[in-house]
């Protein structure tokens, strides 16, 4: 057993990025090294867990912080033996699953980021854990530590609070009616909520990495429900089982049976099913929990996040790849039931070597897919989202103005320049297009960078434009604020905002001269060993550098150069085919 | 249990510690071969990655960091100096734990950075006050966003107290007004910690 989960550690730990992953993950190294508030529902567990990794002394801040993620990974898969060992599965087969498990593609995608999942996983499996004891046992202890985890949940993800139904649906079972015990319960949902008093806390500080300061109960309500992406959660979860015809739940129980079958395949997948039945008829309380469980980890949570018809290769890479550890972990429970059924008929017919032969099927199914892990979960190499940060902020005159959109800059600009100080002379705004609104968290606080950006009371962009100090992430539309007054210009990576009327053409310096602070991306772009979405994502748009090079130098009768340019654009966009990643045989061509 | 979390502490640590070694060899060797072609902006950008892979008191990062130094001051290039400047300045700052190493470095850094960004700043934009443009500069600069270290350590190891402690009175309910005292005290430490970070 350490063996494997050396072995696991030593896998995971490797395939960590080596400096920020992509997705969130500049906004936690930003967020968790200044000790400040993340998008809402603010994460603050999660966040004091990642500062206190960004005290060791060895590596980068954010490389530090990747550890946690594979601490609470590996420690739910000790979990996953513990409940295992309850349901008397063989040490032999919990390892086995175990080993699968952790190959499983989301899985370890999961566990190699900056993100909270696996922390989410963790609390979800001790909790899962702790009720199989409490149904075993009836001792008080496991109903109070149940709500202790209940509460710490609360303090990081949302999913967390499904493990809710299961408690009560046991403590129902098995007719737990202990008053004393249900008011310890509550005290201790509410001492584990408080860990949010965190963002009422640092939200005293302007120093911080800040997505929003939270100084009242009513903002902090909204944030905590995560009002501010729209529908709250709680409105999000009642639309889900409310509003919804047969045919949406028709199409989340497909979405859910695709993203079940790619990550464990179709064999894996039946033993899952068998493995209900079997617990069924093994134990009935124990199943009654782990099957609610499934049922709100898989159709619940995908009616509420993975319902769309014809999901896009982005929806199954954010939503589907993120949500389900959950739904997976639990399936290994089924399957690992399923499996020992198998071996223990073998067993009692003496058919010695067909079991040992199974369990080496399993430890080759698991060691086949580490092999497939290593190209395509693999971040070892990918410093893409690192470095595609740093060349947009070099690329950049000084004092200038920069407009950002995606979470990829966005939070690869908080990072870099916002918490480390790298061009820290920029002041780098967040347009939200869908509620046509500016945030200027890169930007503060406004006692350094208000005598140098807007003097009055707020920037006056046409200044700016006027004197080629501002620029944008993304080509400006009609439809917004920024659209209807100027244009945008591609430049190498970035755009130059323009005034509307005026005509605007590059020389080949101008693109040739980008060169040096793009080069290294583009050798990143060639060299990562992964398909996440977002590193594909971020070259496939830096690539398009190469196709103005390539015009500027067509146009000006370099040939010879022009076709060398083509060529590096065609290498790039070919190692970095979306078509070709794991949840793109999900998406209807 | 507690044995086994920290066996399981110290194994990530080790493999961490042996990743970072590995990237400060790899691009250390980059580097040197992108300097030595001339090609300054790769070997800055790979300079950097050694850094990023920090262990202390390795020969290759103090190599490197001399290196960086090197090709900083001797650019007559301002583009370049201020791109490998700023480079060496975050890296530096990317390594910080409960200390930051090149401190003293760090700090001529910063009055290198606003300088130089003062001298385009004037020279692009034809700006005669320099004296202003300087001030505001090194404010940026020196505005520095980490919280105190030592209650940020304290407050965390206390959040981390109080949990476990709460964990460990339900497991095992013995001398449970002591125990709720000593989670009282964490808690507050923890509360009060954050505030004063």
């Amino acid at each position: 057993m350490p063996l494997l989960f050396l072995s696991i550690s030593l896998v995971y730990i490797y395939f960590t990025f080596p400096v920020y992953s992509t997705g969130d993950g500049g906004e936690f190294a930003s967020v968790g090294s200044t000790l400040g508030i993340a998008h809402p529902s603010g994460y603050p567990l999660y966040t004091q867990l990642i500062k206190l990794a960004s005290f060791i002394p060895i590596g980068n801040i954010p490389g530090r912080m990747s550890l946690v993620t594979v601490f609470f990974s590996v420690l739910s898969l000790y979990i996953l033996y513990l409940i295992l060992k309850e349901l008397k599965v063989s040490k032999n087969v919990s390892l086995v699953m175990i080993l699968i498990l952790s190959s499983i593609y989301s899985f370890i995608g999961q566990s190699v980021v900056i993100k909270f999942y696996t922390l989410n996983l963790f609390l979800i499996s001790l909790s899962l854990y702790f009720l199989i004891k409490l149904l075993n046992t009836k001792e008080d202890k496991y109903f109070i530590l149940n709500s202790f985890l209940i509460g710490l949940i609360s303090s990081n993800h949302h999913t967390g609070f499904f493990i809710l139904a299961p408690l009560l649906i046991s403590v129902f079972i098995i007719k737990y009616f202990n008053t004393k015990a249900y008011l310890k319960g509550i005290f201790l949902v509410f001492l584990g909520f408080s860990i949010n008093f965190y963002l009422f806390l640092r939200s005293t500080k302007d120093y911080i990495v800040n997505y929003m300061p939270i100084r009242d109960f009513n903002t902090f309500i909204e944030y905590y429900l995560r009002k501010n992406y729209g529908a709250s959660s709680v409105d999000v979860a009642k639309q889900a089982i409310s509003h919804s015809s047969l045919d949406s739940f028709i199409q989340t129980f497909m979405n859910v049976f695709t993203l079940l079958t790619f990550n464990l395949g179709y064999f894996l997948f039946i033993t899952a099913l068998v493995g209900i039945f079997l617990l069924f008829k093994q134990d009935r309380k124990i199943f009654a929990i782990l099957f609610i469980s499934l049922l709100l980890y898989s159709v619940f949570l995908a009616k509420m996040t993975l319902g769309m018809e014809n999901p896009s290769i982005r929806d199954w890479y954010v939503q589907g790849h993120q949500y389900f550890v959950p739904l997976l972990f639990i399936s290994f429970i089924f399957i690992a039931i399923t499996i020992q059924r198998i071996l223990d008929f073998l067993e009692y017919h003496n058919y010695f070597f067909a079991k040992k032969l199974l369990i080496l099927t399993f430890v080759f199914i698991g060691l086949v897919n580490y092999i497939d892990r290593f190209k395509d979960q693999n971040f070892f190499n990918d410093y893409v989202p690192y470095s595609y940060a740093k060349a947009n902020l070099s690329i950049l005159p000084l004092s200038s103005i920069f407009l950002t959109r995606d979470d990829s800059i966005i939070y690869g600009s908080w990072y870099l320049k916002v918490a480390n100080g790298f061009r820290s002379d920029v002041c780098s705004l967040e347009f939200a297009p869908e509620i046509n609104k500016l945030y200027m968290r890169g930007c503060k606080p406004d006692k350094i960078y208000k005598s140098i950006f807007y003097k009055s009371s707020e920037i006056e962009f046409t200044k700016f434009v006027e004197n080629n100090l501002m620029y944008s992430s993304y080509s400006f539309s009609e439809n917004d604020v920024f659209g209807q007054l100027y244009k945008t210009k591609f430049i190498g990576l970035i755009y130059k905002v323009v005034p509307k009327f005026i005509t605007f053409n590059l020389s080949l310096d101008d693109i040739a001269n980008k060169e040096k602070y793009i080069k290294t991306l583009t050798y990143d772009c060639l060299n990562h060993s992964t398909d996440d979405y977002y590193t594909l994502s971020i070259c496939n748009f830096s690539a398009n550098y190469y196709v103005y090079y390539w015009e500027l130098l067509n146009n000006l009768g370099y040939r010879r150069e022009s076709d060398l340019i083509m060529d590096l654009y065609y290498q790039i966009r070919e190692h970095n085919d979306l078509g070709n990643s794991f949840y793109s045989k999900g998406v209807k061509k | 249990m507690i044995k086994r979390v920290s066996a399981l502490i110290l194994i990530l640590l080790i493999i961490f510690l042996s990743k970072n070694l590995v990237y400060q060899f790899k691009n250390y060797s980059l580097a040197k071969e992108y300097q030595s072609n001339g090609d300054m902006y790769q070997a800055i950008d790979y300079y950097e990655r050694v850094i990023l892979a920090y262990t202390p008191l390795s020969p290759v990062i103090n190599n490197s960091v001399d290196n960086l130094l090197n090709i900083c001051y001797k650019s007559n290039d301002q583009e370049l100096k201020l791109f490998c400047l700023e480079t060496l300045r975050s890296s530096l700052i990317q390594t910080k734990s409960f200390y930051q190493p090149y401190y003293e470095l760090l700090e001529k850094l910063d009055i290198d950075i606003a300088e130089l960004r003062t001298e385009i700043i004037t020279k692009n934009y034809q700006i005669a006050n320099k004296k202003e443009i300087y001030n505001q500069q090194l404010n940026i600069i020196k505005f520095n966003r980490f919280p105190d270290t030592f209650w940020s350590f304290l407050s965390i190891l206390a959040l981390i107290g109080w949990i476990s402690m709460v964990f460990y009175t339900i497991l095992k309910p013995e001398k449970t007004l002591i125990r709720w005292i000593v989670i009282s005290i964490f808690y507050i430490l923890w509360a009060y910690g954050l505030y004063k970070a």
